[in-house]
């Protein structure tokens, strides 16, 4: 067998992975709740390392372990309170901001457009000729499911 | 443990029509914890913002033989799926096992031995995973 790499979209081990998510549409919440608390580690380290900050630094200004910082910055750690981390942007001379909002969905609708056009000859026959076109129109819409 | 920094395009292996990792993805269906750590562990391998080392290691039983390991906790148990190089950053998962204790197995490491001769002998293909497909 030739090694080769498969393209990706259309693989058949992708689509294999397309099917497991579909059995079960709570494995999609999981994987975006972790993508989440994996953003707040890497905006927490970010903010730190912009101010110059060691893990100790900021550790001793907000009178915990330095032990704390490190397991806030880590990849899968997901025990955050919105109180402390709203104390850490301050110390860090940022701002907290939590946003809760309804879920936007994209709905595509096909719209239809026709135009005619009329031909009269002198002899007195009218050709009509339609053309139709069908485009697609994505409407964003904010709300329930 | 790997440096950080470096992208890394996340393949998984494919023999004879059988893809062991999304098998194993598979077998973890009615465990979303632990399937959301294990795609999370996956994404965060080719996510160059991650600031992070990779949660991967020399697999023990093995060093310096081509054989890594990227390793999830999820609880008490270990979700490992072991994993080579191949080409120019691309790492190839093999397959994937659930373990409550950190050394491997003499199974898993014949398997892992196994399919990376196979790999290596080019007897098995490989594809990158497509992340977007996670994404809500």
């Amino acid at each position: 067998m030739n090694q080769s790499i498969l393209p990706s979209s259309t693989s058949k081990g992708n689509l294999r992975f397309r099917e497991i998510i579909k059995s079960n549409p709570a494995l999609l919440e999981e994987v975006a709740d972790a993508k989440i608390f994996n953003e707040i580690a890497h905006q927490l380290y970010t903010l730190r390392r912009e101010k110059g900050f060691t893990q100790k630094d900021l550790a001793d200004k907000i009178k915990l372990k330095q032990s704390h910082i490190s397991r806030w910055e880590k990849a899968g750690y997901q025990g955050y309170k919105i109180k402390v981390l709203s104390k850490l942007a301050r110390t860090l001379g940022g701002s907290l901001e939590v946003n809760l909002r309804p879920r936007s969905h994209n709905y595509t609708v096909y719209c239809k457009y026709e135009e005619k056009d009329q031909t009269s000859y002198p002899n007195g026959i009218v050709h009509t000729r339609t053309e139709s076109l069908v485009l697609p129109v994505t409407i964003s819409a904010f709300g329930s499911k | 443990m790997l440096p950080s920094g470096i992208i890394y395009t996340v393949c998984q292996m494919e023999l004879e029509g059988v893809y062991p990792v999304a098998d194993f993805l598979e077998s973890l269906v009615n465990d979303t914890k632990s399937f959301g750590a294990v795609v999370d562990g996956m994404r965060r391998m080719s996510d160059p913002r991650w600031h992070g080392t990779p949660n991967t290691t020399k697999l023990k039983g093995d060093p310096y033989k081509g054989i890594f390991e990227l390793r999830m906790k999820c609880g008490n148990r270990y979700l490992r799926l072991p994993f080579i190089f191949s080409g120019e950053c691309e790492a190839v998962l093999m397959f994937g096992e659930i373990k409550k204790k950190a050394a491997p197995t003499p199974t898993f490491m014949n398997r892992a031995r196994a399919y990376r001769d196979k790999l290596n002998s080019k007897e098995a293909n490989y594809e990158p995973i497509d992340f977007t497909q996670f994404d809500e």
